[in-house]
C-alpha cells in the first residue's frame, strides 16, 4: 500500500467501495493517505449539501475546511460507526455555520427572484416538481428566518438524509433536542407556507 | 405534500450546476492533507503549482521525470528521432519539442486535468498484450452519416450505436466488431438490431487495412509525455493546407491521431497516460467545461479548436481521471459527435470479454 498516492485511493475507493468507512479511517492513522478514499466517497455529497446552504462562494472552502478537520481527529473517530457520513456531515454543518449570514442572504435572495442568486437560469433546467418550484421562494423565506441551530436540524434531516439518532450523534444535542428543533423549524417553515397560500393539501 | 418533502424537492433548485465538485477542489483537499501529514510516506506525490513528479525513491519502475518546461519560444534544437517499432528509449535522452509560432501553451487548467488523468492512466495495471491477443472494447458512438439513402436521395443523419469491437494485436488474426442500433435511428437500417462484422486479418499495415493493429507498433509505454509526443510528431503525417484555406495548427494532425486512437482502440493505460500527456503539451489546448458523453455521463472537456472552427474535446471524469470519451463539433454539422468507451481490456479470443 505504500505505493498509493492519495489520487489512487480516491479513483480505487469511487469505483469499489469494499472497504468501510470504519476501516479507511482507521487505516488512516498510520497511513494517512488512506484518507484520502473518504474524499471519493463523501465529496460529491458534502458539495452539494454546502452548495445548497451557502452558495459557490463558501462551499469550495466547506468541503476543504471538513475534510482537514476530520483528518485531524481521525484517530478519534469511533470505529463502531461503519458508515463516516454522518460524521463528515456534523463537521460540514460546524464549517457551513461560519457563513450563516452568507446562507441567509443567500435565501433572501432566492425567496426575491426565484432562481438561485448565482446561477443563471438554473431552475429551469431542474427537473424538480412544478410545486416545489412554485414554492422555492416560501421555503427560501422559511429558511432564512430560521434559527441558525433549527435550521442545521431541518436541513440535515431533508438534504442531508441523517436519521434523528445521527443529527443527535454529530451535532453533540440529545435526541430530545433534535425533535424539538425540527418541530420548531417545520412549524415556521409551514407557517410561511400558508402566508405564502400553501396548504397541506397542494 | 409535506413539507419535509417540499424543502427536498426545491433543494434541487438550489443545487450547483455540475454534478460532481470542482476537478480543482480534490487537488486542493489532497494537497491540504498531505500538508497536515507530519511525515510524508516517501512515494507521495507531491501536487501543486502544476508541478508533478514522484518524490526520491518513487514507486518500482514507474518513475516520472520532473515535467520539462517550454523553453523560449522559437525552435531551439532538433527533436530527437524516434523510429517507429523502436519502443525502448535510451535513458536520458532528451526530448526537446520545438514551440509552436505564437501559439499560447495549453491552459493550466487544461494541463491539470489531462495530467491528472494521465497520472490516473499510469496508475493503472499495465496490459502489456501480447501479440496474439485481442483489445476489447465497448462504447458508445453518436456520428454524422451521409449518403445515398434507401430510396435514392441524399440523407443526412446522425446515428447512435452501441458497439463491441476485438482488435487483434499484431493484425494476423481475425477481429470482430459487433454492434447494436436503435431502432428508427439509422435511415440505411430502418429496423435496427444487432449486427457483427468480423475483421479480416490483412497485411498488417497499419491504416489501409480492414484489420488494423489495435494501436500502432512502436507506440512508447513509458508513459512520458515528451516521449509520446515526440513519438506522435515524428509519426504523424502533417496536414497539407490546401489552398484558400487557413493553415492548419502544427499540431492538429497528432491531436486528432490521439482522439482517434483514443476512441478506436481502447490503449492500454501505458499508452493512454503518455497520449493524455502529450495533449497537455500540445499549444494552444483548452478546457471547455462540462461536457456530457454520449452515454450521458458527467465529464470535463480539455481539447483543440482547428484554425476553421472545429473543435474536439477529450472527456475526463472529474471525480476518477478517467478517460470517458470525446466530442467533436464541426462548424456546419446539426449536433455535435461523440464517442463515449464503456470497457476496455485485453481478451484471448475475439468474442471473449475482459
Amino acid at each position: 500500500m505504500r505505493d498509493e498516492t492519495w489520487d489512487d485511493m480516491t479513483a480505487v475507493a469511487s469505483r469499489e467501495p469494499v472497504v468501510g468507512d470504519a476501516a479507511i479511517v482507521a487505516a488512516s492513522v498510520d497511513e494517512p493517505e488512506h484518507f484520502a478514499a473518504l474524499y471519493g466517497r463523501y465529496a460529491g455529497q458534502l458539495y452539494r449539501y454546502a452548495y445548497r446552504r451557502v452558495g459557490a462562494e463558501h462551499a469550495e472552502d466547506v468541503v476543504a475546511d471538513t475534510f482537514v478537520a476530520a483528518f485531524r481527529r481521525r484517530d478519534s473517530y469511533d470505529t463502531a460507526r461503519p458508515d463516516a457520513r454522518p460524521w463528515l456531515f456534523g463537521i460540514a454543518t460546524k464549517e457551513i455555520a461560519r457563513w450563516h449570514r452568507a446562507e441567509a442572504a443567500r435565501y433572501r435572495a432566492f425567496a426575491r427572484s426565484g432562481a438561485a442568486p448565482d446561477d443563471d437560469g438554473m431552475a429551469d433546467a431542474v427537473a424538480a416538481a412544478v410545486s416545489a418550484r412554485a414554492a422555492g421562494p416560501a421555503l427560501a423565506e422559511a429558511l432564512a428566518s430560521l434559527a441558525p441551530g433549527d435550521r442545521d436540524v431541518l436541513l440535515l434531516a431533508a438534504w442531508g438524509e441523517l436519521t434523528y439518532e445521527q443529527i443527535a450523534g454529530t451535532l453533540e444535542i440529545k435526541i430530545g433536542t433534535v425533535r424539538s428543533r425540527l418541530h420548531r423549524a417545520r412549524r415556521i417553515v409551514r407557517a410561511h407556507l400558508r402566508s405564502r397560500g400553501w396548504t397541506e393539501e397542494s | 405534500m409535506d413539507e419535509m418533502t417540499m424543502l427536498r424537492q426545491a433543494g434541487t433548485l438550489l443545487d450547483p450546476p455540475t454534478a460532481g465538485p470542482p476537478v480543482a477542489l480534490r487537488r486542493r483537499v489532497l494537497d491540504e492533507l498531505e500538508a497536515d501529514t507530519p511525515s510524508p510516506a516517501p512515494t507521495l506525490r507531491l501536487v501543486g503549482s502544476g508541478d508533478t513528479h514522484r518524490a526520491e525513491g518513487g514507486g518500482p519502475g514507474r518513475e516520472r521525470r520532473p515535467r520539462r518546461t517550454w523553453s523560449g519560444r522559437n525552435r531551439l534544437g532538433a527533436k530527437v528521432a524516434i523510429a517507429a517499432g523502436v519502443a525502448a528509449v535510451t535513458a536520458g535522452a532528451i526530448a526537446i519539442v520545438p514551440t509552436v509560432g505564437d501559439e499560447p501553451a495549453a491552459s493550466a487548467e487544461a494541463v491539470e486535468i489531462l495530467e491528472s488523468a494521465a497520472a490516473q492512466s499510469a496508475q493503472e495495471t499495465p496490459w502489456e498484450p501480447r501479440p496474439d491477443q485481442f483489445v476489447y472494447t465497448r462504447g458508445v458512438q453518436r456520428a454524422g452519416d451521409e449518403g445515398e439513402g434507401p430510396d435514392g436521395d441524399y440523407v443526412q443523419a446522425m446515428v447512435t450505436r452501441t458497439r463491441e469491437s476485438w482488435k487483434s494485436v499484431d493484425a494476423e488474426h481475425t477481429g470482430l466488431v459487433r454492434g447494436v442500433t436503435e431502432p428508427g435511428q439509422d435511415p440505411w437500417d430502418p429496423a435496427g438490431g444487432p449486427w457483427e462484422e468480423e475483421l479480416e486479418p490483412c497485411d498488417g499495415t497499419w491504416d489501409a487495412c480492414a484489420d488494423i493493429p489495435a494501436f500502432p507498433p512502436g507506440m512508447p509505454t513509458d508513459g512520458d509525455a515528451d516521449v509520446m509526443l515526440a513519438f506522435l510528431r515524428d509519426t504523424v503525417e502533417p496536414y497539407e493546407t490546401s489552398e484558400g484555406l487557413p493553415a492548419d495548427h502544427p499540431d492538429q494532425a497528432v491531436f486528432d491521431q490521439v482522439v482517434w486512437l483514443l476512441e478506436n482502440g481502447g490503449m492500454p493505460p501505458e499508452i493512454e497516460a503518455g497520449l493524455l500527456g502529450a495533449v497537455a503539451r500540445i499549444p494552444g489546448v483548452t478546457e471547455a467545461g462540462e461536457i456530457t458523453d454520449v452515454a450521458g455521463r458527467p465529464g470535463v472537456g480539455v481539447g483543440l479548436t482547428s484554425t476553421r472552427g472545429a473543435r474536439t474535446d477529450i472527456i475526463i471524469d472529474p471525480t476518477t481521471d478517467e478517460f470517458l470519451g470525446t466530442r467533436s463539433d464541426y462548424p456546419g454539422a446539426p449536433e455535435p459527435s461523440g464517442w463515449a468507451l464503456l470497457e476496455s481490456g485485453v481478451v484471448d479470443a475475439a468474442g471473449d470479454t475482459p
